[in-house]
C-alpha cells in the first residue's frame, strides 16, 4: 500500500495542478482570440426596405449616430441614407501634395470633415473653410494623410459610432439598407468555447500529454536514430560516460589534492575557475577542437562525455576531498599505535572513508552531467539524443511533445541519480539511512 | 610535557615518575586536566614529551611502537565503520602481516573472548556502545602486545553497563596476564580494577599518590560490596580531595 502511495500522490497532483495550470495559461489566448477581429467571421446584411434606423437623437443639433450591431470598416457595401439621399462615405483626396509646407488645399467638394492621418481636425481651430479650399492654421506634415469625408466620418469604430458632416433636421430619419457586420466569432461566442477551440497552449491538459504518448513514441520506428526510445538510450549512455570520465578525473584530483597540498593550493582556484565558464558558450569551442581530430558527436560519445564530465567532476572532487580529509583523528592515531604505513593509511581508512562523500559528490554531478550531455546534443547536423528531440520539438512549436520531452529527460534525471545511490549501496554497504 | 599554542604554553605534566612491573594493573585517576591522557599517549609515542625519558622492556616508546609493544584503547571505540565487526578485530593483524587463516583464527577467537563472537559480521552502528568498546579492546589485544593502554575506555558507558564491562576487563586480565595502564575518572573502577592506584593532581599535572590495592584475588560483584573496598575508595578520595 505504502510502495504506491508517492505515485498516487504525484497523479493526483498532476491532474489537481496539471488542469488549473492549462486553463490559467489558456484563457488569456481564448480571449486573446476571441476579441480578435481579423479572425471573425463577416457577415452583409441585407435589410428589408424599411431599412435599419441608427441610434441617435435627430434634434437639427446631434450629429453623432450609432449602428446597432459591430461594423466591418472597409465595408464597400455600406449606404447611409438621411431620408431618400444616400450619403458618400468615400474619402477624397486633396489637389495639392502635402509637402509640410502648404497650407491650402483644394477638394471636389465644398463640404465635408477633414481628417488628417485618421485624425479628425476641428473647424475653426485648426482650419477654416472657403468653398472648396480649406486653409491650415499650421502645414499639415509633410505626406500626411489629408483626407475629406463629404458627408459623414467613422468616429469610433469599435461602437460604429459616426458623425455626420450636418446635422439632420429634426424629425428625419438617419437609416441604412446594407451594412457588413461581424458575426460569430472563429472560435465561439464564449471564453470558455474560445479556450476549447484552441489548438494548443503554452500548458497542455495532463490528458493531452497522455493522448500524445503513443504516436510519440512511434513517430520514428526503431531503425530510425530519431526514435524517442533511442534518443533516450543515447542520452542515457552519454550522462553514463560523462559521470565514469568525471568520476575517474573527481576521484584522481582528490587524491593529488590531498596527498600533495601545494598541488592542491595551485590548481584547486583552476578547478573552481573552470566551473564559472557557462557550459553553453564551452560546448561549441570543444566540439570544433574535437571535430579537428575527427572526433564528433554522429562518430564518438567521446565529445559528450568529455562535455559532461567536465561540469560533473566538480562535485566529485570537493566531496571526495572532504571525505578523504574527514577522519576520525582517534583512528589516525590508532593506525599511528600500530605504526602503519602512510600508504596503508590511505588505503585502509583514508579511501574506503571517502567512499560514501564520493558517492554524495557523483549524484550532484549526474544532474550536471545530464545537463551537459543534453547540450553537447543540441550541436548543429546532430540527430541524436534527447538535445536533439528538444531543440526540434520546440522549433515545431508542438506544445504536448515538449512537455513529454520535459518528462523524459526528468525520469532519466531520476533514473541515473536512482542508478548512482544502487552503486553507493553496492560499494558502501556499511552506510545506514 | 609542556603544550606550545599561540604565544602560551601550558605545562601539562610535570615530575611524573612511575614505574610499572609486568602484569600489573595500574590506573592513573585524577580530575580534568591532570595529564593522565598526556602520560598514556606519551607511553605510545602519540606525542612526544618536552623533556624526559621513557623505557618500556627496555625499549623508548618510539622503538615499542614501532615493534607493536603495546595495544592501545580510545576513550571512543573508534571502530571503522565500513569493517565488519571481524574485520575490525583482523585490521592490526593485517597492517602487522599476519598470515591469512592466523588472522581469521586470531580474531574469532579474541571476538569470543570478548562475547561477541555472533555478531562478527554486523557492522559497528549495529551494536551498543558496550558492546563497540568491547570490539575495540578485542582489536587491541588481537596482535597479543605486552602491554595495554586504555584511555578511560568506558567513560562513555552507563553505570550499569561499565560495572559489567569492569568484570569482563577483569576476567579479561586474568586470562591474559597483561600488564595493563589504565585511565579512569572513577574511584570505584579504579578501586576494582587495579593492583596500584597513580593519583594525579592537575596544574600543573604531576603524580601525587602512589595507592597499592590490596584486595584479593579473583574479585567479583562482593567484592564491590566489601568494607576493604570502601576503605580503599574513601583513601582514593581523600587523596583527590587534597589536591583542591
Amino acid at each position: 500500500m505504502n510502495r504506491y502511495l508517492p505515485i498516487a500522490i504525484v497523479l493526483i497532483l498532476v491532474i489537481a495542478l496539471g488542469y488549473p495550470l492549462a486553463l490559467l495559461f489558456g484563457l488569456p489566448l481564448a480571449r486573446r482570440d476571441m476579441n480578435d477581429l481579423r479572425k471573425w467571421d463577416k457577415e452583409t446584411l441585407q435589410l428589408d426596405k424599411n431599412g435599419e434606423t441608427l441610434t441617435g437623437n435627430v434634434d437639427g443639433q446631434n450629429r453623432t449616430f450609432s449602428f446597432a450591431k459591430r461594423i466591418v470598416e472597409n465595408d464597400t457595401e455600406r449606404t447611409l441614407y438621411i431620408d431618400n439621399q444616400a450619403l458618400i462615405y468615400q474619402a477624397e483626396r486633396p489637389e495639392e501634395r502635402v509637402d509640410g509646407e502648404r497650407k491650402s488645399f483644394t477638394f471636389p467638394s465644398d463640404r465635408g470633415l477633414i481628417v488628417v492621418d485618421n485624425q479628425l481636425l476641428n473647424e475653426a481651430l485648426d482650419y477654416s473653410r472657403l468653398g472648396n479650399q480649406i486653409d491650415f492654421s499650421s502645414p499639415p506634415a509633410r505626406n500626411a494623410q489629408l483626407r475629406q469625408y463629404p458627408d459623414y466620418y467613422l468616429s469610433d469604430l469599435s461602437n460604429g459610432e459616426i458623425l455626420l458632416t450636418k446635422a439632420p433636421e429634426a424629425g428625419s430619419r438617419v437609416w441604412t439598407d446594407r451594412y457588413t457586420v461581424y458575426t460569430q466569432p472563429s472560435c465561439g461566442e464564449t471564453l470558455m468555447a474560445c479556450f476549447y477551440a484552441l489548438p494548443q497552449h503554452p500548458v497542455p491538459y495532463p490528458h493531452w500529454i497522455a493522448k500524445r504518448i503513443l504516436p510519440f513514441f512511434s513517430k520514428f520506428p526503431l531503425t530510425d536514430e530519431r526514435n524517442i526510445i533511442r534518443s533516450t538510450l543515447y542520452t542515457s549512455l552519454g550522462t553514463l560516460a560523462s559521470l565514469a570520465l568525471g568520476g575517474a578525473v573527481g576521484i584522481i584530483l582528490a587524491v593529488l589534492f590531498v596527498l600533495f597540498r601545494p598541488l592542491e593550493r595551485a590548481l584547486l582556484p583552476w578547478t573552481i575557475a573552470s566551473q564559472t565558464i557557462p557550459i553553453i558558450a564551452l560546448v561549441p569551442v570543444m566540439l570544433l577542437v574535437l571535430g579537428n581530430f575527427g572526433i564528433t558527436i554522429q562518430t564518438s560519445l567521446l565529445p559528450t562525455a568529455i562535455i559532461g564530465a567536465y561540469i560533473c567532476f566538480f562535485p566529485v572532487v570537493v566531496s571526495t576531498v572532504k571525505g578523504l580529509r574527514a577522519i576520525d583523528p582517534l583512528i589516525l592515531d590508532l593506525m599511528k599505535s600500530y605504526a602503519a604505513h602512510p600508504l596503508e593509511v590511505f588505503w585502509k581508512v583514508r579511501f574506503p572513508a571517502a567512499v560514501p562523500f564520493f558517492f554524495t559528490g557523483l549524484k550532484l554531478g549526474t544532474a550536471a552531467a545530464l545537463v551537459g550531455a543534453l547540450v553537447a546534443e543540441t550541436e548543429s547536423n546532430n540527430r541524436r539524443g534527447l538535445g536533439f528531440q528538444i531543440l526540434g520539438q520546440v522549433q515545431s512549436g508542438n506544445v504536448a511533445d515538449v512537455w513529454i520531452l520535459l518528462i523524459i529527460s526528468g525520469l532519466l534525471g531520476i533514473g541515473l541519480v536512482a542508478l548512482v545511490g544502487l552503486l553507493q549501496r553496492l560499494f558502501a554497504p556499511w552506510e545506514h539511512i | 610535557m609542556i603544550y606550545r599554542g599561540r604565544g602560551t604554553e601550558t605545562v601539562a605534566l610535570k615530575d611524573a615518575n612511575l614505574s610499572v612491573a609486568e602484569g600489573e594493573f595500574i590506573s592513573l585517576i585524577g580530575p580534568s586536566g591532570c595529564g593522565k591522557t598526556t602520560l598514556l599517549r606519551i607511553i605510545a609515542d602519540l606525542v612526544q614529551p618536552s623533556s624526559g625519558a621513557i623505557s618500556i622492556a627496555g625499549k623508548n616508546p618510539r622503538q615499542a611502537r614501532l615493534e607493536r609493544e603495546y595495544g592501545y584503547v580510545f576513550q571512543a571505540p573508534a571502530l571503522l565503520e565500513w569493517r565488519s565487526v571481524l574485520k575490525n578485530v583482523i585490521l592490526p593483524l593485517e597492517i602487522m602481516g599476519f598470515p591469512k587463516e592466523k588472522r581469521q583464527q586470531r580474531a574469532s577467537q579474541l571476538l569470543d573472548m570478548v562475547g561477541l563472537k555472533q555478531f562478527h559480521k554486523q557492522y559497528p552502528w549495529q551494536l551498543s556502545g558496550g558492546m563497540q568498546q568491547r570490539v575495540s579492546i578485542a582489536r587491541a589485544l588481537a596482535f597479543d602486545p605486552k602491554l595495554l593502554l586504555m584511555d578511560e575506555p568506558f567513560g562513555a558507558l552507563d553505570e550499569i553497563t561499565r560495572e559489567a564491562m569492569n568484570l569482563e576487563l577483569l576476567r579479561i586480565w586474568e586470562e591474559t596476564k597483561k600488564t595493563v595502564v589504565f585511565v579512569t575518572h572513577s574511584i570505584p573502577e579504579a578501586v576494582f580494577l587495579s593492583t596500584r592506584i597513580v593519583v594525579m593532581t592537575p596544574r600543573p599535572g604531576k603524580i601525587e599518590k602512589i595507592i597499592p590495592v590490596t584486595l584479593p584475588h579473583p574479585r567479583n560483584t562482593d567484592t564491590r560490596e566489601s568494607k576493604a573496598f570502601f576503605d580503599l575508595a574513601t583513601e582514593v578520595r581523600e587523596a583527590l580531595r587534597d589536591v583542591h
